[in-house]
């Protein structure tokens, strides 16, 4: 019965997607947040604690046989992205659909169902399979759960046609296997047929590749082609690696602290990145190929906190070519003072920093900053300080940021231009649609 | 030959004497193997622990048919015992003060003892168990409910709660066996409730538990075949050392008084309280023989106890140490190697050879190289090719059980022959290191600046604290961390952060010669580029020589001079960057390189089959069996290396050398076919 699954697939492998036709997977606005434990007193009293914004305003569809690549670092919201959409994590906001219905916000006992058409591939073969069950027991344990099969033959016979289709074979090898008699590469073959067996018709594949040898990683990606292409597959193919994403995505999505900030055809993000970030993602990708060298003025910083983001644009205070609405706000003055004292020798560490007082005001985000200014030291004194700054580096994005710079009675206040929160846009003129989140495409804002 | 098998697996393809209906069997035999493999004094601990408890089971089991009169008897054919007699033929540990056979009574002592016991056992693990297992899996309120509880009987004196309890139960339920069973229980249900949620705690994050889920799994399945199935180990052990102690409190209710009703069972305890007014009189036996048999027991129990841990605790097994000695022929073999102009390090036919059951894994098995002063040598290979294995054999930190052989000649010194004092010394201000996971590296309770200066008093004891200040804040300063900074604890860092701390921590002592093993592998690809930056000005600013090791060709392409690629525990090619890059001698760099995916793939490349065992490698060059341009030679002599252009080397026979190839040795070799069951 089950075999028959995948037959009907077969005629639906060849067609391309159309972009007219229901999409497979339609995310709207989706956001996922976590909230954060807090102190033992802020729970005590009730007080908000706070939340991880994970995944905050994901917009996206997908159709019927295309594979999109969700690419991005740790901390950009992927990894939970994909398990909302399977029900593994609660959704906070939005929607999903897949096939026209709404699947966000279904129980448990609601969703089970779905589960024989939305398959998960994990990253880490070693931990992915059960180790207390044989590769015969955990990719026929779908089978049971949704009474697919009845009885141990019937079960047999579909595990070992599973197995078959993804080259374990001689099946009879691996039926009574442990996984941990496996190799690396067989147990994420094990882990594919597992998703197979029911004849999904999308599987979200999270980083499969990654922590296989790179001489197993091609057999693996081809293995996978195969299968879209003989069962009419959709994958959501969810990484870090643009290398292998470009050679497997139809459509990249690249995101970055929860929200998608560029998104289009493959062809056209690889060949004419858009966003700072994208454009980062790239060049910092080290080539085999000695002539190539990384540009050495990439993005400097990480991927900030996803409990209190940045303003704005997420990225600007690492974008090296943010501009005035990116979001310039108390803690990029606090980033700018620490960067530049790391450059410093001690000696002109010390005397900078005794006219600085206390950074902890600036922690808070705000686009007016009090900076204190330290004991014996003057308003004016600091806002010189401040001033040479500005004119040792001029390209620093930061101050383009900067509205004024106001000595007061007790410290200098920094005032920011009000940021504004980029949206995904659609890039005019191109040949194949993309979309960018980012301020130097908007026309009205962007300079020149 | 060519069919690799898998480990634990025999040539016919099935574990002997097992048909494939077996699978319970199966499941059987894995969990026993690991009792029967255990070797030495923990197997001989286990088996006695386990002979003592056999033995007294037998007894509490048979006990009507094993002593010779009733625990109450003290009469018989109608003549009474003796009264305080002591051993003798016919009463052979003496008699009581009411005149009780001893012997008969310390059977039936280990009858009552066993029963209680085992309900006792029973009830808790019955109760404790599913209990933990809801609480780990569930979390939420329901955990928190019953965690209080359960730490609440916890922390309440164990004996003082068992008292409690038997008293009340006693004056309503009577005081058999039943009771005494469940003031135990209540007393150790916390125990195995602790033990399996803290184990479900950490078996729930694990993937195939979300496996398990997302394939829509109710939650008793995913609990039971999921999460109970991968706990269960943990269980056996804490029942057998809990059985132990249940008979140590057993003996302490009824030696108060409290246990059991003495007209009901026997009981050791409550005979040894007896006993101590004899013992005052000069009546040894009559306390003597109990006592004995509850040590006896306890000791048999935990034993078993010690054992099972010992055996299942994969921290605590201790690998089989044979002593075993390298082959003489297999130390003579020398390796070639590019030589250089005055190399910090010179390594000459390095050999890292562990000891495992099935013979020694040659892990390096003789591996030459150099590296001068301001170069960084990349190390690259893929998993199983020892390249981690030699990093840490360079510098001593191998695992109990491995031996080295060759040389490693470092400032005038061989550092193979060195001891682990010398190499104390040298760890640190002449030889630094950086390692893959920066999290785990640092110390959470020690502050940035303590990290510092531990370091530099270690190897400067007189240096002062300004010194330190104004060194640590150089080294942070060189990998950009702000001196703000200087005072955080480690949690307060990215992980990249961390990183660049480990990076200046190894530099503050201004090592001549640098180990990084895997420095970027956990980072994201931003961060990984900032870290290759700094580790390619370090180079520039301290002179320092830096061996990196990776498995990513791209991070060699990018910042290293040299590169030395490593297969199945041999150095097959090493040459200058751009040399190795644009013309690979070696197949398997070949192979290696077209199946690295950039982002100028155009086409898949894979290679076929699977790094081999190196507890048997294949004979000749090791990777004949999955090269597409292997000869007859390459199967039957190991291939010797050869300069191909200057400093370019490389271990192929199809660069010779021509004399010694033998007349028939160039013709292709017949490959057999390598299928899935082979593969990595």
């Amino acid at each position: 019965m089950a075999a028959a699954h995948w037959n009907a697939r077969r005629s639906a492998s060849q067609m391309r997607p159309d972009p007219a036709t229901l999409p497979l997977l339609e995310v709207h606005d989706l956001k996922v947040h976590f909230s954060l434990r807090g102190s033992f007193l802020q729970r005590m009293l009730g007080r908000d604690t706070g939340s991880v914004k994970a995944v905050d305003g994901v917009t996206f569809k997908l159709q019927r046989g295309e594979v999109l690549g969700l690419v991005g670092e740790s901390g950009s919201g992927k990894t939970t992205l994909s398990r909302a959409v399977l029900s593994l994590v609660k959704v906070t906001g939005g929607s999903i659909a897949f096939n026209g219905e709404t699947i966000s916000g279904l129980s448990e006992r609601q969703f089970r169902p779905l589960r024989k058409r939305l398959q998960l591939i994990f990253q880490d073969p070693h931990a992915s399979l059960n180790p207390a069950m044989t590769i015969l027991d955990a990719v026929g344990h779908p089978l049971r759960i949704h009474h697919i099969a009845k009885g141990d033959v019937e079960v047999r016979r579909l595990v070992s046609q599973s197995l078959e289709r993804v080259g374990l074979v001689p099946v009879q090898r691996f039926l009574y296997k442990y996984p941990s008699d496996l190799s690396g590469g067989q147990k994420q073959r094990a882990v594919l047929a597992r998703a197979i067996i029911l004849g999904p018709e999308l599987v979200i594949a999270d980083e499969p590749v990654s922590m296989l040898d790179m001489s197993v990683r091609a057999k693996m990606l081809e293995l996978m082609g195969d299968l879209k292409r003989d069962l009419g597959l959709t994958y959501l193919y969810v990484t870090h690696d643009l290398a292998t994403a470009r050679y497997f995505c139809d459509r990249i999505a690249i995101m970055y602290l929860g929200r998608i900030v560029e998104m289009g055809s493959a062809a056209e993000i690889y060949s004419k990145p858009r966003h700072p970030y994208t454009k980062a993602l790239l060049e910092a990708i080290p080539e085999p190929d000695p002539s190539h060298k990384v540009p050495s003025d990439l993005p400097r910083g990480e991927v900030p906190d996803a409990a209190v983001p940045p303003l704005g644009c997420s990225f600007h205070p690492r974008c090296p070519r943010a501009f005035w609405p990116c979001g310039w706000e108390s803690r990029d003055l606090h980033s700018m003072l620490e960067e530049r004292w790391a450059t410093l020798s001690p000696d002109e560490y010390l005397r900078e920093r005794a006219i600085v007082g206390g950074l902890e005001g600036l922690d808070s985000p705000s686009t007016e900053a009090l900076i204190p200014v330290g004991k014996g030291h003057s308003a004016t004194e600091l806002a010189a300080l401040l001033d040479e700054h500005r004119r040792s580096t001029p390209e620093d994005p930061f101050w383009r940021g900067v509205v004024s710079v106001e000595p007061r009675a007790h410290g200098v206040t920094v005032r920011f231009h009000d940021h504004v929160t980029p949206e995904l846009q659609p890039v005019a003129d191109v040949d194949e649609p993309v979309e960018v989140a980012c301020h130097l495409y908007r026309p009205d804002l962007a300079p020149g | 030959m060519a069919t690799t098998l898998l480990p634990g697996e025999f040539e016919s393809g099935a574990v002997p004497g097992m048909g494939p209906g077996d699978e319970r069997l199966r499941g059987l035999h894995r969990a026993i193997a690991p009792l029967m493999a255990v070797h030495g004094l923990p197997r001989w601990l286990f088996w006695t622990g386990a002979t003592i408890t056999l033995v007294f089971v037998v007894l509490a089991v048979f006990a009507p048919e094993i002593a010779p009169y009733g625990y109450n008897q003290y009469v018989a054919h109608g003549i009474r015992f003796p009264q305080q007699a002591p051993p003798s033929a016919v009463h052979w540990l003496g008699t009581t003060v009411v005149s009780e056979d001893v012997y008969s009574r310390v059977i039936f002592g280990a009858r009552t003892s066993i029963e209680v016991v085992v309900l006792a056992l029973m009830f808790s693990v019955v109760i404790g168990v599913p209990l933990g297992l809801i609480s780990g899996y569930f979390g939420g309120w329901l955990d928190r409910v019953l965690v209080l509880i359960n730490d609440s009987i916890f922390a309440f004196p164990y004996l003082l709660l068992a008292i409690v309890i038997a008293f009340l139960l006693s004056s309503s339920v009577g005081g058999g066996v039943l009771t005494a069973a469940i003031a135990i229980t209540v007393v150790y249900i916390p125990q195995y409730f602790r033990v399996v949620r803290n184990t479900v705690l950490s078996v729930r994050e694990e993937p195939y538990v979300e496996a398990g889920r997302a394939l829509g799994a109710k939650p008793r399945t995913v609990i039971r075949r999921y999460v109970f199935a991968n706990v269960v180990h943990s269980v056996p052990v804490v029942a057998s050392l809990n059985a132990a102690d249940a008979i140590l409190t057993l003996a302490a209710l009824s030696f108060l008084g409290i246990g059991m009703d003495p007209s009901v069972a026997a009981e050791w305890g409550y005979d040894i309280s007896r006993g101590i007014a004899d013992a005052q009189a000069g009546f040894w036996w009559t306390g003597l023989f109990p006592g004995l048999a509850v040590i006896l027991l306890v000791t048999g129990l935990t034993l078993v106890g010690e054992g099972i841990n010992d055996t299942f605790n994969p921290l605590l097994r201790r690998p089989n140490h044979r002593r075993f000695a390298m082959p003489k022929d297999a130390r003579e073999a020398t390796t070639a190697a590019v030589e250089m102009e005055r190399p910090v390090v010179r390594v000459r036919d390095l050999r890292v050879w562990y000891a495992t059951d099935r013979g020694p894994v040659r892990a390096v098995d003789g591996v030459s190289f150099e590296i001068r002063e301001r170069e960084t040598l990349g190390l690259v290979g893929e998993s199983g090719s020892g390249k981690s294995t030699l990093g840490r054999g360079i510098l001593g930190l191998l695992p109990v059980g491995a031996i080295r052989d060759g040389s490693v000649d470092f400032e005038g010194r061989d550092l193979v022959k060195a001891t682990q004092q010398e190499m104390r010394h040298l760890r640190g201000p002449s030889i630094g290191l950086v390692f893959q996971e920066p999290m785990t590296r640092l110390d959470p309770l020690m502050r940035i600046s303590d990290h510092f200066a531990e370091a530099l008093h270690t190897h400067e004891p007189d240096i002062s604290d300004a010194e330190i200040r104004r060194r640590s804040l150089e080294a942070l300063g060189g990998v950009r961390i702000p001196p703000t900074r200087f005072h955080n604890y480690p949690y307060e860092f990215s992980g990249g952060m961390r990183q660049r701390i480990m990076i200046a921590l190894a530099l503050v002592l201004k090592p001549r010669f640098v180990i990084a093993d895997e420095p970027t592998t956990a980072l994201d690809v931003l961060v990984e580029a900032q870290i290759l930056s700094i580790i390619a000005d370090l180079k520039n600013n301290f002179d320092t020589a830096l061996l990196l090791i990776t498995h990513n060709l791209g991070i060699v392409a990018e910042s290293c001079d040299r590169v030395a690629v490593m297969y199945a525990g041999r150095i097959v090619e090493q040459g200058a960057v751009a040399d190795i890059f644009s013309r690979p001698e070696h197949p398997y760099t070949q192979e290696l390189m077209r199946s690295t995916i950039s982002l100028s793939t155009r086409k898949l490349h894979y290679i076929p089959g699977a790094p081999p065992d190196l507890a048997a490698p294949p004979s000749g060059c090791r990777f004949h069996p999955r090269c597409p341009q292997a000869m007859e030679v390459c199967r039957a002599k190991e291939p010797v290396g050869i300069e191909i252009r200057p400093s370019h080397l490389a271990e192929c026979w199809l660069h010779g050398p021509q004399e010694e190839i033998p007349p028939d040795g160039r013709r292709p070799l017949e490959r057999e076919e390598i299928g899935i069951a082979d593969e990595a």
